[in-house]
């Protein structure tokens, strides 16, 4: 595809103003060195699951990362995880926040040209996030076993917890997930994954939990969310199953930009935290969190997760498909 | 006679310590406890050549490492203008708390940073700020450095006199811990911000969870030691000084243990605030 219909695709929402139209490619005659190669710093985003708080994240980094790099500041937020890999992956993007497992597409696409160098981190060192399987709370089902055969929605092919992770942690247990289910579909989205359940389009679907454990029960997530907003009653709904954690998700950016461009957004986007806290809280980041550096060896297990999905996938289609699941 | 004046004048020029030498151009960074004193692009620590080295590769232009007898010196030569880099103790930092700020602090383990946290008090106590919790008994819900150490230190930095707090209660959770404040079984719920913000903010808009509560105090414990700027470094120039060194365990781990043998502790380096070498300041 073009490279501008990407963009076109990717260019949905998020403009200030004073900004030039997405897609605005021309560089500021008035910079020079690093900010002359760079041109202007165009980020990705993904609106799958918290779109609001999302964009308001994003609107906020535009206006922050703008005045410190003195760069044209723009921020692209693509309906589903493949459009920002592919932006990406085009030279469409410098800068991107993606799942761990859109970062190994990424990764396996555009090898070392794009990195992982930013992730959350709570007020108390964790790191990482749960995949959990969820029900309506007046359903019967209470175990993974009671959903053989019943509908179940992933979230999209390139999300962490919403596909990738269940699916090998669910293999791991010794279960087939292309042939335990009933019917299987992609919702497209965190929201609207519990939306559907709600709808009763499928039995259950898995989402993002995180601000706790399995253990201690969850704080965030899409439910969490959703009910902050008044969506959703959590009580309307259980969580029978979880797997993780799993790494948190990276913001990676384009190692061939140069290498000060990349250092001053680094360390731009970690002092956030410290430097404005309420800003930090404002933009829909948990009080007290900050950012740790990332690297590709944080993410290798992710990576090798989806070559193993991959072969998976292509090794007995033929076989699982007559078993009557939706084929990804 | 002007030739006596002379000599003593080169004399007194010889004598002059370290500090008062105008250190070569390009990117200065001053510690104390250096092999060698004055400033050097060939520093024989392995260590610290290789952290040189690195720094001047990415901020592409000519970097020295600059020796000095103890952080005082170090405060003076930042004050001067004779350093663009420092690293500062706590005390010393007073000196330069005008014309500098901390950039990045050290992080003691991978759990365990300058964690924001908070006291609640219940409104009905008058308890609302960390002097009038002298005599509390204080309730957390871990004993995790970053749930209880971390939040005490701040605390008495801000000010409580937490020598004089009473035996602590430790509960399962914030929820417990409100439950306990409320109970009056203890008079302080001392969490991290995190914690606050998942008690408060509740599942159900419509239920105001921390109503009856106060935060007496909120903070971070005061860096003991930090990488200092002065402030009229440029903006950019100071992120890219954060961007270059929050990854150096991982790039350079040599380089991040030789740092942290110059900071006194660490593991890694956060990015800090601006007042966070001051005691008590938000």
């Amino acid at each position: 595809m073009h490279k501008s219909t990407w963009l076109k695709s990717l260019c949905v929402v998020l403009f200030l103003s004073g900004l030039s139209a997405c897609g605005s490619d021309k560089p500021d005659s008035e910079l020079t060195g690093w900010q002359k190669e760079v041109g202007q710093l165009r980020i990705g985003a993904t609106a799958g699951e918290d779109s609001p708080t999302t964009l308001a994240r994003w609107t906020a980094y535009q206006k922050y990362l703008n005045r410190i790099t003195g760069l044209e500041v723009q921020v692209f937020q693509a309906a589903d995880y493949n459009g920002v890999i592919q932006a990406m992956a085009s030279g469409q993007l410098e800068m991107a926040q993606m799942g761990p497992a859109a970062y190994a597409n990424a990764r396996e696409q555009m090898g070392e040209k794009v990195t992982p160098f930013l992730a959350l981190r709570s007020a108390e060192g964790v790191t990482g996030y749960y995949s959990a399987l969820v029900v309506r709370a007046d359903s019967p089902y209470r175990t993974l076993e009671d959903l053989r055969g019943k509908s179940l929605g992933y979230v999209d092919f390139n999300s962490t917890s919403g596909y990738l992770f269940p699916r090998w942690a669910m293999r791991k247990e010794g279960h087939d997930p292309d042939t335990f289910f009933g019917k299987t579909a992609m919702s497209g989205g965190h929201t609207q994954g519990v939306l559907a359940l709600a709808n009763g389009q499928f039995d259950a679907v898995f989402m993002v939990a995180s601000g706790g454990t399995p253990e201690t029960g969850f704080t965030s997530g899409s439910l969490n969310t959703l009910a902050r907003r008044g969506a959703v009653k959590i009580s309307d709904y259980r969580i029978i199953w979880t797997a993780g954690p799993m790494p948190n998700s990276p913001y990676v950016i384009r190692t061939d930009r140069p290498q000060a461009f990349q250092d001053i957004t680094r360390g731009a986007m970690a002092a956030l935290a410290y430097e404005d806290p309420q800003l930090w809280v404002d933009i829909g980041l948990l009080e007290g969190s900050d950012m740790q550096p990332m690297t590709p060896a944080d993410y290798q297990t992710v990576v090798d997760m989806r070559r193993a999905e991959i072969a998976e996938r292509r090794a007995a289609p033929a076989q699982k498909q007559s078993n009557g699941s939706t084929k990804p | 006679m002007i030739r006596v004046l002379g000599f003593i004048l080169i004399l007194l020029a010889l004598m002059q310590p370290a500090t008062a030498q105008t250190p070569p151009a390009g990117f200065r960074i001053g510690m104390a406890g250096l092999a060698e004193s004055g400033c050097s692009a060939t520093p024989s620590d392995a260590a610290a050549a290789a952290y040189r080295k690195h720094l001047e590769g990415r901020l592409g232009k000519p970097v020295v490492l600059c020796g000095y007898e103890d952080s005082k010196s170090v405060a003076t030569a930042l004050q001067d203008g004779q350093l663009d880099l420092a690293v500062l103790d706590q005390p010393s930092f007073k000196q330069v708390s005008k014309i500098a700020r901390p950039i990045l602090a050290p992080r003691v383990d991978a759990i365990t940073g300058r964690v924001l946290a908070v006291a609640l008090t219940l409104k009905t106590s008058g308890r609302d700020t960390p002097v009038k919790l002298a005599g509390s008994r204080p309730i957390f819900i871990s004993k995790l450095a970053a749930s209880h150490q971390v939040p005490l230190q701040g605390l008495a930095d801000f000010g409580a006199d937490t020598k004089s707090f009473k035996p602590e209660l430790f509960v399962a959770d914030e929820q417990a811990g409100l439950a306990a404040l409320r109970a009056g079984q203890g008079d302080a719920l001392i969490i991290t911000a995190g914690a606050r913000q998942r008690l408060c903010r509740g599942d159900d808009p419509k239920v105001v969870v921390c109503g009856d509560v106060v935060e007496a105090w909120r903070g971070r414990p005061t860096a003991l030691t930090g990488l200092v700027v002065r402030n009229d470094l440029p903006e950019a120039d100071r992120y890219q000084l954060v961007g270059i060194h929050l990854p150096l365990h991982q790039e350079l781990p040599e380089a991040m243990t030789f740092l942290a043998a110059k900071l006194g502790s660490g593991i890694a380096l956060d990015p800090t605030e601006a007042t966070a070498m001051q005691k008590g300041a938000r």
